[in-house]
């Protein structure tokens, strides 16, 4: 092993350099074709959310009074149709795209955060510590967390998109503290730690140089999925209401108004949002179960 | 036994709850259409007791709670306990059917898949457990709606009888459970068709199924005898991870075919800020939790004779 001649950083995992680690990891992804189609379809959506305004040209919350009422098929006029206030559903169907990233990411990131950090702390620390840390985290996972957020939203009655992530964010790390502590827990057995430990590296040093970077395949994996779910959890919270409020477009609060009389009859205002939801989801776990194929050396690169 | 711990931190998570609400529990009160006067609101918090200190409350409220008392509803004025066991039989009868349902379909389904690995069959079971994962379990019911109900008029679309119905028809019934258990089923499948193909396929690449395999025995024998029963013990443990999510699948599928169950019942509490409800709704679907978890703690060491809980 030679010395990389940058003076600065001298730790272990300076050594192996990062871009070829990341470059193997693509490499195997790019193997996995079901992956790769996951892939493709999450950039698509997110262009797509970010592009909205130069997609379609109508406004999504612009009410076209003529067909208030009567909602319109599909067609080349309206590509995904109107809604019953005569809305243009393609425009809707954009923006609630950015609603549900927006969500997706936000409360992704609140979760991973919070998670790995109370993980860390709970399997670095071990002993009662880790004990009553995990304790507290079995309980969380007692309660079906869904009616848990329905209820703090609910309650607090405040249906903003940034409580809306908050509360999400805040009701669905449990997950991922488990995993980030079950890392922690076999790693800090090893010996390059106990070397660490003995030249009197602190305990946030080791945390972070040292642990954390080696624990951070699964949480990629459970990141990525948590967007899918994420996005589950906010549309049903739309749905049900007590998400994201009208004249706001969602996927979720398009589904609302799904078995009033005046929708009943029009089958594609129902059908396209949810079809959405199911294409992210679905999309966003198919990166997910390619990337841990590709993480784990382990594994050869093929689908389980 | 970690049991106590863990039911008091339910118990004291239901009951922060209650604080969250801006303005506490009496807003809603407040919020109601005859503004009453600050005396008159005092006098409902000292009814209620909320004039007390939370920790107060909090042990009033659990010590009520141990003797059964789960508090009175704000809405009706019912016991909530009352209120909430006699909706957990329709809860129970759409799990208890769907997940013998999933089980009867998933099992199989995973094990063909499985034993023929990359075929036609593998794919389209794992694609189709794929969309399934994806699907919001509340649009797949108004879908199936939307096309026996609406569409082809085979089906009633909501409730668990129907209006004219008299006493308890049993192909009424039946009919009104068809779509809701169907919804149910096809949501859980996936995790199912998943878990029990990628414990398959563990288990057939062991030692001893080349082994079993290698002495001549028949394909089946090898399979079923050999390979299923080591397959099935890790499904234990997903039953008891699955509850929580089985549990709200159910509340999903009773919220939109409007049948009176636990979920449809903590709903209509969590709109009408019935915080009573609310809170048993919670400490009782916790509950049934934790006895699941445990329920697969003790199944799985029976059935593994190598786990053994100290």
């Amino acid at each position: 092993m030679t010395n990389v001649p940058v003076p600065v950083k001298a730790d272990a995992d300076d050594l192996m350099p990062h871009v070829s680690m990341l470059a193997d990891v693509w490499r195997r992804f790019r193997r996995n074709r079901i992956a790769i189609l996951g892939l493709v379809l999450v950039i698509l959506l997110v262009l797509a959310a970010i592009f909205a305004p130069l997609l379609s040209h109508y406004d999504p919350n612009a009410i076209d009074t003529s067909i208030m009422g009567t909602p319109q098929a599909p067609s080349f006029v309206h590509l995904f149709g109107t809604d019953d206030d005569g809305r243009d559903y393609f425009a809707r169907m954009l923006y609630g795209a950015r609603i549900s990233l927006e969500v997706g990411f936000s409360a992704m990131i609140i979760a991973i955060t919070f998670g790995t950090f109370y993980g860390a702390v709970s399997g670095y620390f071990g002993g009662l510590t880790d004990s009553v840390l995990m304790r507290f985290v079995d309980m969380m996972l007692s309660f079906p967390t869904f009616f848990l957020i329905l209820a703090v939203e609910a309650l607090t009655n405040n249906f903003s998109i940034i409580v809306i992530m908050l509360v999400i964010g805040l009701l669905s790390w449990m997950s991922v503290a488990r995993l980030v502590r079950g890392q922690i827990l076999s790693l800090r057995e090893r010996d390059y730690i106990s070397a660490a430990k003995a030249v009197g590296a602190p305990d946030g040093r080791i945390m972070w140089r040292h642990l954390l970077p080696n624990a951070l395949a699964p949480v990629i994996v459970a990141a990525t999925l948590a967007i899918g779910n994420n996005i589950l959890t906010e549309s049903a919270l739309s749905y049900l209401g007590l998400g994201v409020q009208p004249p706001t477009a969602s996927w979720g609060n398009s589904l609302q108004k799904a078995l009033d009389p005046d929708v009943i009859g029009a089958p594609w205002l129902t059908f396209i949002p949810g079809l959405l939801i199911v294409i992210t989801v679905m999309a966003f776990n198919l990166v997910g179960e390619g990337l841990r194929d590709a993480l784990d050396p382990r594994s050869s690169g093929g689908r389980a | 036994m970690g049991l106590v711990p863990l039911l008091i931190g339910i118990s004291l998570v239901s009951f922060g709850m209650m604080f969250i609400a801006p303005g506490g529990p009496t807003s809603v009160f407040l919020a109601s259409a005859h503004p009453m006067s600050p005396v008159e609101v005092a006098q409902i918090r000292h009814n209620l007791g909320l004039d007390k200190p939370w920790y107060v409350q909090y042990f009033l409220w659990l010590g009520n709670m141990l003797h059964g008392n789960f508090g009175y509803s704000f809405t009706d004025g019912r016991p909530v306990l009352t209120k909430i066991l006699e909706k957990v039989p329709v809860t129970a009868l759409i799990i208890g059917l769907s997940f013998v349902c999933t089980i009867l379909i998933a099992i199989p389904t995973a094990i063909y898949s499985a034993v023929h690995k990359d075929s036609l069959f593998d794919y389209i079971a794992t694609a189709i457990a794929f969309i399934g994962y994806g699907a919001p379990t509340f649009w797949l019911g108004i879908e199936l709606i939307q096309l026996f109900s609406v569409k082809w008029h085979l089906l009633p679309d909501s409730g668990l009888t129907s209006i004219d119905a008299t006493g308890l028809d049993l192909g009424d019934r039946i009919r009104h459970l068809i779509l809701p258990v169907a919804t149910l089923t096809f949501v859980s499948l996936a995790s199912w068709i998943r878990f029990q193909r990628s414990s398959m396929l563990e288990v057939l690449g062991e030692d001893y199924i080349r082994t079993a395999a290698a002495k001549g025995l028949s394909r089946n024998t090898v399979i079923f005898k050999h390979a299923f029963r080591n397959a099935l013990l890790p499904l234990i443990t997903l039953l008891g991870l699955y509850l929580p999510a089985l549990l709200t699948g159910a509340y999903f599928v009773e919220i939109v075919f409007t049948i009176p169950g636990m979920g449809y019942l903590g709903l209509t509490a969590i709109f009408e800020r019935d915080y009573p409800t609310v809170m048993g709704t919670t400490v009782i679907s916790a509950i049934l939790v934790v006895i699941g978890n445990l329920l697969a703690d003790i199944g799985y060491a029976a059935a593994d004779p190598r786990i053994r809980y100290d």
